[in-house]
């Protein structure tokens, strides 16, 4: 720990945190780039770095990336990044009432509390779940792949999880494209040579969340700043105290979220919102301009971050859309994450927390000080930003590998991404489909080699019976009369708390009940 | 047409496609070859997986196509996308893409770059005082479009096409 400390605490990388965060909080602050495609980007470009330095830009420009999108949120009604779309609710509102200072201080504010909750679990997680995952065998890892791609889909699109399990599905036939490792036979190559190579993650992202994003962009319709900025940023230290719990209860959801293979920081931001909503003792001020709101949502996603990199540390299965390409990244740049982590190189992943603890105190210096010149980006008009965001979608991927046909790749997948979003379907199962395709193909001949057929031996060890009953669950949720029955016994406990509160309460019209209503 | 008929419509469409791509790929896996000849197991074929993704996209699509959508929220005039930038964007998008490789870097991204101020900034380039907007324009163009491949080419080191 010490030792990673004194990696970290170079000139060198002091100066690679500031620039790289501070980059961060630009592409989240511009509406039209999103933290993932500003990391896909930042990757072609980090190849002559040292792999601490290249790990250590992405990392900053990853966590000034989420909080930056806070700042369209909140003054444009625009989510920067899909992470803050649950900030928009309440930091618009605050800004347009006059309180844009306000909102934008308590936004850093939490992020940064946020990031360091989500380090201290990160720093605690991470070695134990290495140590259990040095036990998994290949019916472990097949059954979570499947429940990655099954989660994810399902909590990427809470409302129809039927088409986060396309995507996801669509992601792992996309992944079978080209030479299967067991036998080198090729797979769907539709007799083009250069998909015998299979299909790339990298441009297969930059077309996924770019060039889609560029495209929604420029046939959307402008927005306007809500306001100007005036009075005081920095947030009073009552105000912070006084959402103590809300913080912790935030930060810790956010992580747990994170960890969750392939959900991220969006699902971290709303689940957090919807803790915070529902002890808050103002449920109706939410929507409308909470403060609450806006510390859960903010603190919620900065702390999934953390949580994201957790499994991608430790699994090689990426907690994220940008963790994905964080992981892409520690491959390209040597680094081989997985349960081998903590005995091969022990010094990265405390390196990785300390990096983020200072991207942390980069983002709430930058933050808090540069709130008024960075409100300048937010002018910078899209007809002059996108084109520029298209040519570095097409010179990221070529970049990487010097091949015109992944440029056409990025195309495809940015039309097709496109088309999808617009339908409702989520982006992040495709591409966790994409990374996990090989793991689970791999891992299912193995099981079934070993089993030697026998179906039942997928679910005969402790912990893939675990994995297994987690899809079951998983699948179930999504079904409404079986999600019912799973809730039954919560429900019927809970009715019967319910119960006598109702008898021993006021009847309705006396002053007790009209004071609460006033209240309310 | 109203937006709840129009997304059970595009539901529909979507569905097939993906039940049609799944059967497609079922097949395709089924006609992979086994490796009898060099006795390889019978569970580790290329087929297999591909034989289960493609079985389950199938039935995921065709329950997208069968089933009744569930409520969606009605978009504003706001959040509705405007055809005539969409169709714009992608139109010098793709001819971008289909031109790289086969044209210098350099003077396609130029080309790019002022095609992309002529049909996006039409108004501000034939205002009243014409000279200054076009004089922006072409200065960001020759920026951007001699500035990108510089960088990446002596900053970067990448080759560009």
């Amino acid at each position: 720990m010490i030792e990673a400390l004194q990696n970290v605490l170079t000139f060198q990388s002091i100066f690679n945190v500031a620039w790289a965060t501070l980059f961060g909080i630009m592409i989240g602050s511009l509406p039209g780039l999103t933290v993932t495609m500003g990391l896909a980007l930042m990757t072609t470009m980090t190849y002559a770095m040292d792999s601490t330095q290249a790990i250590l830009v992405l990392l900053s420009l990853y966590v000034g990336a989420i909080y930056g999108g806070s700042r369209t949120a909140i003054l444009l009604n625009i989510p920067g990044t899909p992470a803050n779309a649950a900030t928009a609710l309440d930091g618009f509102p605050l800004a347009r009432s006059g309180r844009a200072s306000e909102a934008l201080g308590l936004a850093t504010t939490a992020s940064a509390i946020g990031g360091l909750i989500g380090i201290i679990f990160l720093a605690t997680i991470s070695p134990m779940l290495a140590n259990i995952a040095l036990s998994f065998g290949s019916f472990e890892y097949f059954w979570l792949g499947v429940f990655g791609i099954l989660i994810a889909g399902y909590m990427t699109s809470a409302d129809d999880p039927l088409k986060g399990w396309i995507t996801g599905f669509l992601g792992l036939f996309f992944a079978l494209v080209g030479q299967e490792t067991m036998h080198a036979y090729p797979r769907f190559t539709l007799g083009i040579p250069e998909l015998t190579a299979g299909i790339s993650l990298i441009p297969a992202m930059v077309g996924a969340f770019g060039l889609s994003e560029v495209l929604a962009t420029m046939s959307r319709r402008r927005a306007e700043l809500a306001g100007g900025i005036t009075g005081r940023v920095v947030p009073s230290f009552g105000t912070i105290w006084r959402n103590k719990v809300n913080i912790v209860r935030s930060g810790v959801i956010g992580t747990g979220i994170g960890v969750i293979p392939g959900v991220g920081e969006d699902v971290g931001a709303w689940v957090s919102y919807a803790a915070a909503r529902q002890s808050s003792k103002s449920p109706d001020e939410f929507g409308k301009g909470s403060t609450e709101g806006l510390i859960a949502a903010e603190t919620g996603n900065n702390a999934a971050i953390s949580g994201a990199i957790v499994p991608a540390l430790t699994l090689a299965v990426p907690g994220s859309a940008p963790a994905a390409i964080l992981l892409a990244a520690m491959y390209i740049h040597n680094i081989r994450p997985g349960p081998f982590i903590m005995f091969e190189n022990p010094t990265f992943v405390y390196e990785v927390f300390w990096i983020l603890a200072l991207a942390s105190l980069a983002m709430l210096v930058f933050g808090l000080l540069l709130t008024r010149p960075l409100l300048m980006l937010l002018r910078v008009d899209r007809e002059y930003l996108m084109p520029v965001v298209f040519i570095l979608c097409v010179i990221g991927p070529y970049a990487l590998s010097q091949r015109v046909f992944d440029i056409y790749v990025m195309g495809f997948f940015g039309v097709l991404a496109f088309i999808l979003r617009q339908q409702k379907f989520p982006m992040a199962p495709l591409i966790l489909g994409i990374i996990l395709g090989d793991l689970i193909d791999q891992n299912f001949r193995r099981s079934l080699r070993i089993a030697d057929g026998d179906v039942l031996a997928f679910v005969e060890r402790p912990l893939s019976a675990m994995f297994a009953l987690l899809c079951l669950l998983t699948f179930l949720a999504a079904i409404p009369s079986a999600r019912r029955l799973l809730m039954w016994p919560w429900r019927s406990r809970a009715s019967e708390r319910e119960a006598p509160e109702i008898q021993k309460s006021e009847p309705v019209g006396t002053a007790g009940s009209r004071e609460k209503k006033e209240q309310t | 047409m109203t937006d709840q008929s129009n997304h059970r419509g595009a539901d529909r469409l979507v569905g097939a496609t993906i039940a049609g791509l799944g059967t497609l790929v079922f097949i395709g896996a089924l006609n992979m070859p086994t490796f009898e000849e060099r006795s390889v197991s019978p569970w580790t074929v290329p087929g297999i997986f591909p034989a289960f993704v493609g079985a389950v996209l199938a039935l995921l699509g065709t329950a997208l196509a069968l089933r009744n959508a569930p409520p969606i929220r009605t978009q504003s005039k706001s959040e509705r996308p405007q055809m005539g930038g969409l169709i714009g964007m992608l139109a010098l998008g793709l001819a971008y893409i289909a031109l790289v490789g086969h044209v210098p870097f350099a003077p396609l991204t130029i080309v790019f770059l002022a095609g992309f101020a002529l049909v996006f900034r039409p108004m501000a380039l034939s205002g009243q005082r014409p000279y200054w907007a076009i004089a922006g324009v072409a200065l960001f163009v020759g920026l951007i479009g001699f500035g990108i491949p510089t960088l990446f080419e002596t900053v970067f080191l990448v080759t560009l096409p």
